[in-house]
């Protein structure tokens, strides 16, 4: 499948002035400006995948504007934040929420 | 327990909120503004005040036309409480609220609920890959965050698809293409109302100018039917039928759905307010007399949370719920309300042609497939509501215990008309009969942390 | 279903709670044909407000006969989710290894243990507990916070899906021939002979057996066929967080872990009429003693908070009536509807198709308040 344009996925169309902040995401070191929101912190990072709802069910943002609750990550150990409503903070460490691990016999 | 009581409390500072908030204080009235976001403005009129200073031009005149209103807010002297939100309204009218890290509850003699609209939900098939988002997503992104993606797919309906679109295209994004799902019947059933709309030249003609710069430089694709999206852990592209019959497969990293607003209901029916199901419109709004009044003598409903006007009604809107606030203070208002009344109503006007002309088709509000999840929050399919449906469910809670449908985090805003609409087209009752899932506090996300600061007693 | 086009059944059961659909699905795996009549999706209900215990510690403390009925009950809980099981939908979720309660105060652990121990000398030896010190509670919830003195354990405790259990109930009497109506309340009975009819705004039917599961409402419905049902509302609030990985191994009477994940934490014994109001103060209760039981939970978010009203008769314990002026017509008030849903669905059925109620419910009659 064939995309004519380059790789990144967000692109801003606007230069942003502001305190670049870093910050990390699962294993990754990455810069945004202080004051973005996470969400769109991680789109404009090329990354859309926040969180599975079940197995092999990824979910991304999808309203940001706090209503769908679909991308839920976790912030500074915190689970099932709202990306898109969360600002993001020099050294946050950032997670993509999971769906949650139920063993032995919860499972189901 | 009670912190702090206000004459008035305005919960939201969109533009109904914030035209409320104006008016009552200007008759100096105690008021307060609770809003979950860090600035004013609500959805529309979204990080206004920040890209003020910018300026840029993509955004348009409809956007910058709440400058004003904006500013006025900014220097009305309400309180005005940022980063809070409302997660209850007790039958006594305190206001159950959070912020940064804490509970309490206020009180007032008046409340304003202005909380605004929401997407109406658009479940075709891969609808819950990431890539997708709504139309107002991506244009949160771009008025937010000045973000957007080349190459995006618009499919659906209505103005702001059309807006979005062509703000992209100012803000120099490409866009792949439109595929427009208003279908010719939708056409056919708006043109009764097409007189009335004539009274809102501008918006009209608006609309007009948005199309023809687009057909400029985008393929805009009409009567499209049978959209669905594929990919695996991501878009990967999407297919439809022309008019023709015609079957198109796209590629795409990005597909942005939108088939219209409907009233963000979640707070006023928690509340117990009385709703009313709107059929014309195929929404659920709460029942308010020319004033915005509720079933509840305290408590009023403002802006598009009442039924949706767009920005300019939702302030007229709040100015009226705020002017009848102030006459029940004591000081009359009889001119203003009825000024404000006249215009409402011309304003409201295109609404029934609007209403009808983008009531999405049947196939774009409940899902086609077997597999396409209908909650977001809980994973239910629409093969699972159907199971649901086979073991007795007559009800929409009957349904959501049966099936979880509604019981996630989102408290049923993206999937409780589908379930509605599927109940009834199982039971062969109306939708007004079928009714809609009862909403329970916390309205807004709160923890149990947050709760427990509340200082409760545990109840023997 | 909206309407039904058969007018006569063997049975016609008036709620559909916990304890119509119960009975109901009892009577129908029997061969009966069954009515159930249900209320308006948004009537009262304290079946969908349920917490989802099958519990056993405490109940029937004081009255021997309901702690028989419910160590029954548990016993045969088992066969009931086996047979269940079968229905397609999803799983119960019925894990009876045990339960807790925990105690926050030394007063607590003696006040359990004079509980229990009365019940367990009081019962012929089929009842056990144990009273765990905080240690031994340390090992089973690793994450108890420091208010935590002890917990009592009895490995008769369990819990289940409330809802897909009456969806399970629901779906296996339609199974076997049975027929819901919603939105058809019972606003009249009357003797005809043998057959009893019964009016609903769908319509009149007519049953040789008729039992009254209504609920609340059964106060109202009662003297129609010659009972008297004195229950009252009684207030519970619970609050539902969202889905974690899994934080507790057992459930207690305060908390439990759903197969889905999500903490039930409850509830609340408030005397406050028909109101159905969540209040926030009483949840925060709720969020601060859960907190004080498990304070990792702290940052976990809070999906949803109810309020339900048990139905309670004026000494706590379920009324099982038969008429005597309409034979064949029964009434049924009780809280505890999923517990005993076994012995509702296996034992009373039974007794209700043969038409007169066992000798171990002679002491549950409305009676036992004349004295």
């Amino acid at each position: 499948m064939d995309f004519p344009r380059g790789d990144l996925m967000f692109r801003s169309v606007m230069t942003k002035t502001g305190k670049p902040v870093e910050f990390q995401f699962e294993d990754e070191i990455i810069t945004a400006i202080d004051g973005d929101n996470v969400a769109a912190a991680l789109l404009k990072a090329d990354k859309i995948q926040f969180r599975t709802a079940k197995k092999h069910d990824v979910r991304g943002p999808y309203c940001m504007m706090g209503v769908c609750f679909e991308c839920l990550v976790e912030i500074d150990g915190r689970p099932n934040q709202q990306a898109c409503q969360a600002i993001i903070r020099d050294g946050m460490q950032i997670r993509r929420q999971q769906a949650p691990d139920l063993d032995g016999e919860y499972e189901g | 327990m009670t912190d702090q009581h206000f004459q008035v409390a305005i919960i939201g500072a969109g533009p109904a909120g914030m035209a409320a908030a104006c008016t009552t204080t200007k008759a100096g009235l105690h008021t307060i503004v609770i809003d979950d976001q860090k600035d004013s403005g609500g959805q529309v009129y979204r990080n206004l005040r920040a890209n003020h200073s910018l300026s840029p031009t993509y955004l348009g005149d409809s956007y910058y036309a709440g400058t004003k209103l904006s500013n006025d807010f900014a220097a009305c002297g309400a309180n005005y409480w940022t980063d809070c939100a409302v997660w209850q309204i007790t039958s006594s009218h305190e206001i159950a609220l959070v912020s940064r890290g804490e509970a309490k509850l206020i009180t007032a003699d008046y409340i304003i609920i202005a909380t605004g609209a929401i997407e109406r939900a658009m479940p075709v098939k891969g609808w819950t890959l990431p890539g997708v988002m709504s139309v107002g997503g991506a244009q949160t992104l771009l008025k937010q965050a000045a973000l957007g993606a080349d190459d995006a797919v618009f499919v659906g309906s209505g103005p702001l698809l059309y807006l979005t679109v062509w703000q992209y295209i100012k803000a120099g994004l490409s866009v792949r293409a439109v595929l427009d799902t208003t279908g010719r019947s939708q056409w056919l059933s708006a043109l009764p109302f097409a007189p009335l709309a004539f009274l809102q030249p501008d918006m009209l003609a608006m609309g007009q100018k948005w199309l023809r710069e687009i057909r400029q430089k985008v393929d805009v694709i009409t009567n499209v039917e049978e959209v669905e999206i594929a990919g695996r852990s991501q878009v990967e592209g999407l297919s439809y039928t022309t008019s023709s019959g015609e079957r198109i497969d796209l590629p795409a990293k990005h597909v942005f759905l939108h088939q219209g607003v409907i009233p963000n209901i979640n707070l006023s029916m928690a509340t117990g307010l009385e709703h009313r199901w709107d059929q014309k419109a195929h929404y659920w709004a709460p029942v308010t007399d020319a004033t915005g009044k509720s079933s509840d003598e305290q408590i009023y409903i403002a802006g598009d949370g009442s039924g949706v006007g767009g920005a300019k009604a939702a302030a007229i809107t709040g100015q009226l719920s705020a002017s009848a606030i102030v006459a029940r203070h004591g000081k009359p208002r009889l001119m203003a309300q009825l000024y404000y009344k006249l215009r409402h109503l011309h304003f409201l006007s295109i609404r029934p042609f609007l209403d009808r002309l983008y009531l999405p088709e049947v196939q774009f509000r409940i899902p086609q497939n077997d597999e396409t999840i209908i909650c977001r929050c809980e994973a239910v399919t629409k093969a699972d509501i159907n199971g649901a449906l086979g073991s007795g469910a007559t009800g929409p809670n009957q349904l959501k215990a049966f099936s979880r449908a509604g019981m996630g985090r989102c408290q049923g805003r993206t999937c409780g008309l589908m379930v509605q609409e599927m109940i009834a087209d199982h039971t062969g009752q109306s939708m007004a009969a079928i009714g809609y899932y009862r909403i329970r506090p916390p309205v807004k996300p709160i923890t149990l942390a947050e709760l427990a600061s509340l200082e409760g007693a545990w109840p023997q | 279903m909206t309407q039904s086009a058969k007018s006569n059944f063997d049975a016609i059961i008036a709620g559909g709670g916990l304890i119509g659909l119960s009975i109901g699905y009892g009577l129908s795996r029997l061969g009966l044909s069954v009515l159930l009549l249900d209320a308006e999706d948004t009537a009262i209900r304290a079946a969908r407000g349920n917490f989802g215990l099958v519990w056993v510690q405490g109940k029937g403390a004081y009255f021997p006969s309901y702690a028989d009925w419910t160590m029954r009950s548990s016993e045969l809980w088992p066969n009931l989710a086996d047979e269940l099981q079968d229905i397609d939908g999803p799983k119960l979720g019925l894990h009876q290894n045990g339960g807790l309660s925990i105690c926050l105060s030394e007063a607590e652990m003696q006040q359990r243990f004079d509980k229990l121990e009365y019940l367990r000398v009081h019962q012929n030896g089929r009842f056990h507990f144990e009273m765990l010190d905080r240690a031994a509670v340390k090992e089973i919830m690793p994450g108890i916070g420091p208010r935590v003195v002890g917990a009592a354990y009895c490995a008769h405790d369990g819990h289940v899906n409330p809802l897909y259990l009456m969806r399970a109930l629901q779906t296996g009497l339609i199974r076997n021939g049975g027929v819901c109506l919603s939105n058809s309340p019972v606003s009249d009975i009357r003797k005809n002979g043998s057959t009893i009819n019964v009016s609903t705004p769908k319509g009149n039917f007519e049953c040789q057996r008729l039992v009254l599961a209504a609920g609340l409402a059964n106060a109202g419905l009662a003297p129609m066929v010659g009972l008297e049902q004195s229950v009252t509302p009684q207030k519970g609030q619970i609050v539902i967080t969202e889905k974690l990985d899994q934080q507790l191994s057992l459930p207690t009477l305060l908390l439990r872990q759903t197969d889905e994940g999500g903490l039930m934490i409850g509830d609340s014994h408030e005397d406050c009429g028909f109101d159905t109001s969540v209040s926030p103060t009483v949840v925060s209760g709720i969020a601060d003693r859960a907190l004080a039981t498990l304070p990792a939970l702290a940052d976990v978010g809070v999906v949803r908070s109810w309020a339900a009203l048990r139905v309670m008769s004026k000494d706590g314990y379920p009324i099982y009536d038969q008429s005597e002026t309409m034979s064949g017509a029964f009434a049924i008030s009780c809280h505890s509807g999923v517990t005993l849903s076994a012995a509702h669905a296996f034992d009373l059925a039974g007794y209700i198709a043969e038409g007169e109620l066992g000798q171990e419910l002679d002491g549950f009659s409305q009676r036992r308040f004349d004295v």
